[in-house]
């Protein structure tokens, strides 16, 4: 029986690109919906991600995941964006991950972010990265000595308790591959 | 039992009966009667290797004369001929033979028709009506009963994914279930579900990966029900 993928089926494969990289580790994996999924859990908000991530860390988090093929145009993505910072009404979300094909597209959103000031937090990455390294691994750094002590220990840097360091950490526990989008152009 | 059985009495292979003294006469005669009976009985035997003879009733037809001018023959049945129905220009059928016109050309052709009859078997797929038994196990839809495959744990989750995610390349496959086999071991586990039917695979082309679904049926059945994450 022949059947035909849809017309996006590229997007479909890199919402699923990320959750092979988040299933490779099914121990921390508490539910992954792709968007094709939310209908049947009746979802009644206006934005609807790409997906919604829910990881034990050991408490359970939930994140949202936009993938970015650069076929939107900047403005409607960055309205997305506001429509996630703006808050989705009973679902307390950790942080959005964003995900694009190339560096020098999270490099572009990157700056876009910073300019908005948005109040969620946005993490992002690359996702051939992704695919190859898995979603808790540690972050790629650098090449250069100096961004990488910018970009390690992201909150040591900009605080100096150690407390606010350590949660920090622990926020990143996980999902340590995902970047900070407001230094993302410090690092590509 | 055997035709000469029937109509001549089994004979002794000497003419004249050693035995035959007395009424030695009547027994030679009698021997020769009963050669005559076997003569005629075996008379209309052909010789091997000889055409049989062409049966009284039939008359032999010169070329010129038709059937029907000879006397006692059946009247010819004035039937409109097929070809001529068929061909638009029927005159450039009739030819010349001898000195005058006959007949269109008529002769009966055996027209192959290779499909089965439809109409006999109305449960039979369009697409196995003309093709051998063994081309079926080309369509799925009709090789399912045939093929019978043991299905491990991983093809079940295998499967199961597939049906969750929709379309899921050989690599992300891979990586989630096969993760210390080699990608021909995986690429022959996956066609194995494909040509029973489990999955579905396209290909855009060579230089691309292979996406894997699970067929809609299948899928139906194996595809969770997703409960709300909060």
């Amino acid at each position: 029986m022949t059947r035909k993928p849809p017309r996006q089926v590229e997007h479909l494969v890199g919402i699923n690109d990320v959750r092979v990289a988040v299933e490779v580790k099914p121990q921390q994996v508490a539910y992954f919906f792709a968007c094709w999924e939310l209908p049947a859990l009746g979802w009644v908000h206006p934005v609807i991600p790409d997906a919604l991530l829910g990881l034990r860390l050991p408490e359970r988090r939930t994140f949202f995941l936009e993938y970015d093929r650069a076929t939107e145009t900047l403005p409607t993505l960055l309205g997305k964006l506001r429509g996630y910072d703006s808050g989705l009404s009973g679902i307390p979300f950790r942080a959005l991950l964003l995900v694009a094909d190339t560096a020098a597209r999270l490099e572009t959103l990157g700056r876009h972010v910073r300019k908005e000031g948005f109040l969620r937090r946005i993490l992002g990455c690359v996702r051939s990265e992704l695919s190859a390294a898995g979603i808790d691994a540690p972050s790629p750094g650098p090449s250069s000595h100096r961004s990488r002590q910018i970009f390690a220990p992201r909150m040591c840097w900009m605080t100096s308790s150690p407390d606010s360091c350590r949660q920090e950490q622990l926020f990143h526990a996980g999902i340590s591959f995902f970047k900070e989008l407001e230094i993302c152009s410090d690092m590509y | 039992m055997r035709r000469s059985e029937v109509d001549c009495p089994r004979q002794s292979t000497s003419r004249i009966s050693p035995r035959a003294i007395g009424n030695g006469l009547v027994l030679a005669r009698k021997v020769e009667a009963v050669e005559e009976r076997w003569r005629r009985c075996t008379a209309s035997r052909r010789p091997h290797g000889k055409r049989e003879a062409v049966p009284w009733k039939v008359c032999a037809l010169s070329s010129r004369k038709s059937c029907d001018v000879v006397p006692g023959s059946a009247a010819r049945l004035e039937t409109p001929s097929l070809l001529c129905g068929r061909v638009q220009n029927a005159y450039l059928l009739r030819m010349r033979r001898g000195g005058g016109a006959a007949r269109p050309l008529e002769m009966f052709l055996r027209i192959h028709v290779p499909r089965a009859s439809r109409h006999r078997l109305p449960a039979l797929p369009v697409s196995a009506e003309s093709r051998p038994v063994l081309r079926m196990r080309s369509n799925p839809k009709i090789a399912r009963p045939m093929v019978n495959v043991r299905l491990s744990e991983r093809d079940i989750r295998v499967v199961s994914k597939c049906a969750i995610s929709k379309w899921l390349t050989t690599g992300q496959l891979a990586r989630l279930y096969f993760p210390q086999v080699t990608p021909d071991a995986v690429r022959k586990s996956l066609r194995r579900l494909v040509e029973a039917g489990y999955l579905v695979v396209h290909r855009e082309h060579q230089m691309t990966e292979a996406l894997h679904d699970s067929d809609r049926r299948v899928g139906r059945h194996l595809r969770p029900k997703a409960s709300p994450p909060m």
